[in-house]
């Protein structure tokens, strides 16, 4: 579930109230920022199961608010160093209406990217955004649909298929001064639709929900630069893909998102979000992948995510959990997820910690580990 | 000490009337100074702060004046620069009518996805910015609240404004809150979506300009800054212009510098003046009280230190002077400042009246330039004080006359030649002019005794012939020639002045009028209507269209207004408004022409030659250019070379403009469009039922509002914004008649003072009070018209260097002919005497009741 930056956003400007200004003007949400963007009602609202196809579901759905697509990886170089790397391009829409207009710059949506690396043996992260208006080549979603091949840009970044194929294998790029991301995704465990049959009902309201499915084991190679370094790397990555118009209920301050690969073949999603008291809102959800690609519900009643310590963001401005200790019933789960780099902490817009974890613990007893990428969002102080 | 300080205090009390008259000089000058510079410079900060409240953050701003550039460059410069730091901006102006004097607004464009870096308050950082519906919703604006404050707009409510001619109904959708330096910049703009300014402008693929944040550390991967400036040149076009900020800003101060430094001098030439009067008083005030001066030296007082005293009364008339003549400065320059802006829009560039900003520095640089020149003007008579000498004073009658105040004729040479030399080499260099202008007026007032016995003598022709008073009159000035030469030299200072600038608008006034009569040959012309820096907007086509094919009109003068850069002899690069002419025969006959063939002029315009090029005289003067040199239009591979076929007079813009064919123009692929056009009717129609006709048919051509003005219309309008650009200098002359006539009376009026015992001596011998009185105002009568006479040539010289020297110096032009407007002469030789007049009258009541026998004992 990544309805996180957009919505959190909108429920942010609510939930700081008693912060300090400062903390809440660097909260500002992307959503909250656009400043009235037209009622949740005149855009469509994910209220019932959807009827997916793909490949044209790869594609943008204008009709709703809010839509991303996630990528998330770790890598290992061929002289065995290790790295994460977040991609991800979101559209918001800034408007329920069709702009029909004259101006050649003219823009209904808008479309922003954030991108990190992080260089866990040089202990290093670096990350960066990008953000433009929907218009001319600027940034734009094409394709997905039957023939066309898939791309998002968003300015200098992209992610489109690559020849030939309509969606994967999935090019990356993005690039700033300090890194650079240059991926090609390739197809691997087939998808898994998330929620019930895909609509993923984040509070009670009817409508609070999202069309959310993931693709959680597919291998990757290419190249990252770091500092001017070139490593060619290969490893697994996760692609979520995810629209909506509204999620979040008023309570909802945060959440802690999982996705976790384990080296059994098998993979975990778990989303905590989190309520105004610190407690765990029982519409928290998640996943279990089994090694043959059946996945299977988790629910709160049998999962539960405790942090461990503390990590205080060098300008003391958030502080995030410093590990997870993650437990499960059914399917038995005991796993301690702790960040390969403390430091993982992004300063886009909105600030939010992600990034590359590695998993210990126990499935069913048998000891087992993995890597993963963990979201942390609503920690601001 | 105090004894001395209380005696010069009595002496300025017991003369109140030559005191305040002094001070009112000084401040007059003082105020003068401090208004010009008030209103200039807070118009020069207004619009500078507009031009960098819109550059924001940028460190580069690129630029291919009005063509622009097309708008998909944006995603391409974006993506080669590193994704940041771009940003598209459009510029236009809006008049909102209706909303009294504020009609005129900016408009900017900006995206605000773009700005993050670059504008920060207007992106979605900055917070409580609607940026979603900014973007999306057609024709809305935000703008500061003191803005929407002034046209009383809220969120939510329409504005109806036009954009070059097209009415558009803006909504707001609210206030912007910038940081206040970028407020204040933005006083008097609309900031919409670039899209919305596209839309506005009609030019819905373009964008005017793009802001760079260039910083090496964030290009990417190698990219040095001449590298990036080589990726905006090949993806922008080799012809745009790439202006670092700050160094290449063309600031409103540059624009305008001719018209600051000629303003200022005009000033600096009114406190000039006003040094004069201070002068004549100090010396009186020793001279009436050089008696007691030589009882303290007698008594022991060191002569420096009667100079102190003396100078010490100049300084503190000086600082009373310049205080008030700072207060009156600050009124005035209010006062000023919508002319001044009124001037600038005319001329340079469209904006706002601003509020007016009072600088301390500037107030303190005129006052303390008052208080600076009444010293200095005081050292003289200082000088004279602290030389007097105990035994010669005492030894002489009180009152009696001082030494002499002349000097030898030759004494004006050295000046003189000055100002030859620096005339003779002035080139393009407006200060050296100003320069050669103040040296010759010093020769002048160094020549003065020897022509004064010159004018006093032609002027005594008729007097000597009047009788033994008359003849008392003529010969008793004659005599007192040599100590009057300094005041009637002030006085023939402040009156040649006027009659200077009188001589220069006159002239150039003249020289405007004809020439208008010659590039307006056509019967109505239409175009859009707009400032100085719209006039490169184009008319609709449908309308140029429905314009050529009105019936009743016979031919048509097609004008493609557009900027580009030009290159003359010396290599360096100017923008200029360069006219795709297509034009008729009547205008070729008519536009005129100051050098070259006009028949091959007249054939390269009209597409029948080798291409050439017609520049007009300011472009000539600045590039050096002259017929047969080549001139490069544009920059790099769109560059092409032409030869100069032909220079025109040309008053409109100071910067020069150049004239090439339009087909030309258009295969050099420059992108504009018909900017004007010049229509002629068939004969014997009657022109307001066609001006009627063409207004109709504009308006069913195209919602896009035009002006259609008749030729009379137009002379007279340029006449009126040629009159409103004068209304200054008039004033100034005003002023400079004013301190003249103050300096004349007070200094006339003191010298009758000083001659107590002569008029003692007419009374024994038997004069009546009467005649006394006849006798003393014919003095200074004389002594009026004596300068008037010497005032008018010198006047004349002064209005041929204003017209042929500075004027071609600061904006590039000459002129028809200079006429000596006889109103003016008048007007000064009746000031003078009149003003002389009047100073005779108060010293002939105070002569006619004196009593004969203590005058003589006095003597």
């Amino acid at each position: 579930m990544r309805s996180r930056i957009c919505l959190l956003g909108l429920l942010s400007l609510g939930a700081c109230e008693d912060a300090s200004p400062e903390a809440r003007s660097s909260s500002l949400t992307v959503a909250a920022a656009m400043g009235d963007t037209g009622d949740d009602a005149a855009y469509q609202r994910a209220t019932a199961p959807p009827t997916l196809s793909f490949p044209d579901d790869h594609g943008s759905h204008a009709s709703f608010r809010t839509e991303w697509w996630y990528v998330t990886a770790n890598l290992d170089s061929d002289a065995g160093r290790r790295f994460g790397v977040q991609l991800v391009f979101f559209r918001q829409a800034l408007s329920p209406d069709a702009v029909d207009r004259d101006g050649s710059l003219a823009a209904r949506d808008l479309v922003f990217a954030h991108a990190a690396v992080t260089d866990v043996d040089g202990e290093r992260f670096h990350h960066a955004e990008r953000m433009t208006r929907a218009a001319d080549e600027l940034g734009f979603v094409a394709g997905g649909s039957a023939g066309v091949p898939f791309e998002v840009r968003c300015v200098d970044w992209s992610a489109r298929a690559s020849n030939g194929a309509v969606f994967l294998p999935l090019e990356l790029r993005a690039s700033d001064p300090g890194f650079a991301i240059e991926l090609t995704v390739e197809d691997g465990k087939p998808l898994v639709l998330q929620g019930d049959r895909g609509l993923s009902q984040k509070s009670a309201a009817a409508g609070n929900a999202s069309i959310y499915y993931s693709m959680t084991r597919l291998p990757i190679r290419g190249a990252v630069v770091v500092d001017g370094e070139r490593h060619e790397v290969a490893g697994l990555g996760w692609i979520d893909r995810e629209w909506s118009t509204s999620a979040l209920g008023p309570d909802q301050v945060g959440w802690d998102w999982f996705s976790l690969q384990l080296d059994d073949d098998t993979e975990v999603m778990w989303y905590r979000l989190r309520l105004r008291d610190g407690s765990s809102d029982p519409w928290s959800r998640g996943c279990f992948v089994a090694s043959n690609g059946d996945s299977q519900r988790l629910l709160p009643a049998n999962v539960k995510a405790s942090p461990i310590g503390e990590w205080v963001a060098p300008d003391g401005g958030a502080a995030y959990p410093a590990r997870w200790r993650l437990r499960c019933s059914d399917p038995a789960l005991d796993l301690e997820v702790t960040p390969l780099l403390a430091a993982q902490e992004l300063h886009t817009l909105v600030r939010y910690w992600e990034g590359a974890v590695g998993v210990q613990g126990t499935r069913g007893g048998r000891p087992v580990s993995g890597r993963g990428y963990l979201e942390m969002t609503g920690y601001l102080r | 000490m105090r004894l001395l300080l209380v005696q010069g205090l009595r002496h300025h009390r017991q003369k109140p009337l030559q005191t305040l008259l002094t001070l009112l000089g000084i401040a007059a000058g003082v105020a003068l100074l401090c208004a010009m510079r008030l209103s200039q410079s807070t118009a020069e900060r207004a619009f500078d702060r507009a031009v960098e409240a819109v550059a924001g953050a940028a460190t580069h701003t690129v630029k291919n004046g009005p063509e622009g550039m097309p708008s998909s460059a944006y995603a391409v410069l974006r993506r080669r620069l590193g994704g940041r730091g771009v940003a598209p901006s459009m510029h236009a102006i809006a008049r909102a009518p209706g909303r009294g004097e504020d009609a005129v607004l900016r408009v900017l464009g900006i995206d605000p996805f773009g700005d993050v870096e670059l504008r920060p308050w207007t992106g979605p950082r900055a917070g409580g910015v609607p940026v979603g519906r900014l973007v999306t919703e057609p024709d809305t604006f935000l703008a500061t609240q003191p803005l929407l404050t002034r046209l009383g707009v809220g969120a939510g409510d329409a504005l109806a404004i036009t954009v070059a001619g097209r009415p558009i109904t803006a909504r707001c959708l609210g206030a912007l809150a910038p940081p206040p330096n970028v407020a204040a910049g933005l006083a008097d703009t609309l900031v919409v979506d670039v899209a919305t300014a596209q839309e506005w402008t009609a030019r819905l693929g373009r964008v005017d300009r793009f802001d760079l944040q260039l910083v090496e550390e964030r290009l990417p991967g190698g990219m040095d800054l001449a590298a990036a400036e080589e990726v905006v040149r090949e993806v922008c076009g080799r012809g745009v212009r790439i202006e670092r900020s700050g160094a290449g800003q063309r600031g409103l101060a540059q624009l305008t510098r001719g018209f600051r430094i000629n303003v200022t001098a005009l000033s600096l030439l009114s406190l000039l003046v006003g040094a004069f009067l201070v002068h004549e008083t100090m010396r009186l005030s020793v001279v009436a009280r050089r008696g007691s001066f030589g009882v303290l030296r007698a008594l022991g007082a060191p002569g420096r230190r009667l100079g102190l005293v003396v100078t010490l009364e100049a300084l503190v008339l000086g600082l009373l002077g310049s205080v008030i003549g700072a207060a009156l400065g600050v009124a005035a320059a209010d006062l000023l400042l919508e002319p001044i802006v009124r001037t600038l829009n005319d001329h340079y560039a469209t904006f706002a009246l601003p509020t007016l900003e009072v600088d301390p520095m500037e107030l303190l640089l005129a006052a303390g330039g008052g208080v600076l020149v009444t010293v200095i003007a005081a050292l003289g008579p200082a000088v004279t004080a602290s030389r007097v000498s105990p035994r010669e004073v005492l030894l002489t009658a009180p009152g009696a006359a001082p030494g002499s105040q002349s000097w030898p004729w030759w004494w004006a040479l050295p000046p003189a030649a000055a100002a030859s030399a620096l005339l003779a080499t002035v080139g393009t260099r407006l200060i050296q002019g100003y320069l050669g202008m103040l040296c010759l007026l010093i020769a002048a007032v160094l020549w003065m005794p020897s022509l004064m016995t010159g004018a006093l003598r032609l002027l005594s022709v008729p007097l000597l012939r009047l009788g033994p008073f008359a003849r008392y009159v003529a010969r008793s000035t004659a005599a007192a020639r040599e100590h009057l030469a300094l005041p009637v030299a002030a006085m023939v200072l402040a009156v040649a002045t006027t009659i200077g600038m009188a001589v220069l608008v006159t002239s150039f006034r003249g020289s405007v009028d004809g020439w208008l009569g010659q590039v307006l040959p056509a019967d109505v012309y239409v175009s859009v209507p707009g400032g100085i820096d719209e006039r490169s907007q184009v008319l609709s086509p449908a309308l140029v269209a429905a314009m050529h094919a009105a019936p009743g009109v016979a031919a048509c003068t097609d004008y493609h207004r557009t900027v580009l850069p030009v290159r003359g002899g010396d290599g360096a690069r100017r923008d200029v408004e360069v006219v795709g002419m297509a034009a008729t025969d009547l205008w070729l006959g008519s536009w005129p022409v100051l050098a070259g063939d006009r028949e091959r002029a007249r054939a390269t315009l009209a597409g029948d030659g080798p291409p050439g090029v017609w520049v007009s005289e300011p472009l000539a003067f600045r590039a050096g250019l002259s017929v047969g040199d080549d001139v490069t239009i544009g920059v790099d591979e769109a560059a092409a070379t032409l030869p100069v076929v032909a220079v025109y007079r040309d008053y409109s813009s100071e910067r020069g403009e150049a004239l090439v064919p339009r087909d030309w123009l258009y295969a050099a692929g420059v992108r504009t469009g018909v900017t004007a056009l010049g229509l002629e009717l068939s004969p014997g129609q009657d022109l307001d039922a066609a001006m009627a006709a063409l207004r109709a048919r504009a308006a069913a051509a195209d919602e896009q509002s035009v002006m259609v003005r008749s030729t009379r219309d137009l002379k007279q309008t340029s006449l009126e914004i040629f009159d409103r650009t004068f209304a200054i200098t008039g004033v100034m002359r005003l002023l400079c008649l004013a301190v003249a006539f103050f300096g004349i009376y007070s200094a006339f009026s003191a010298l009758q003072f000083e001659r107590g015992a002569e008029v003692g001596l007419l009374r024994c011998l038997g004069a009546t009070p009467g005649r006394v009185g006849v006798v003393v105002i014919g003095q200074t009568a004389l002594l009026g018209a004596c300068a008037a006479l010497l005032a008018m040539p010198l006047g004349v010289v002064v209005g041929q260097l204003l017209a042929h020297v500075i004027n071609k110096v600061s904006f590039g032009w000459s002129l028809v002919s200079v006429e000596v407007p006889l109103s003016a002469l008048a007007e000064a030789s009746v000031l003078a005497v009149v003003a002389s007049l009047l100073a005779g009258l108060w010293p002939a009541a105070r002569f006619a009741k004196m009593r004969p026998a203590a005058a003589l004992r006095d003597s």
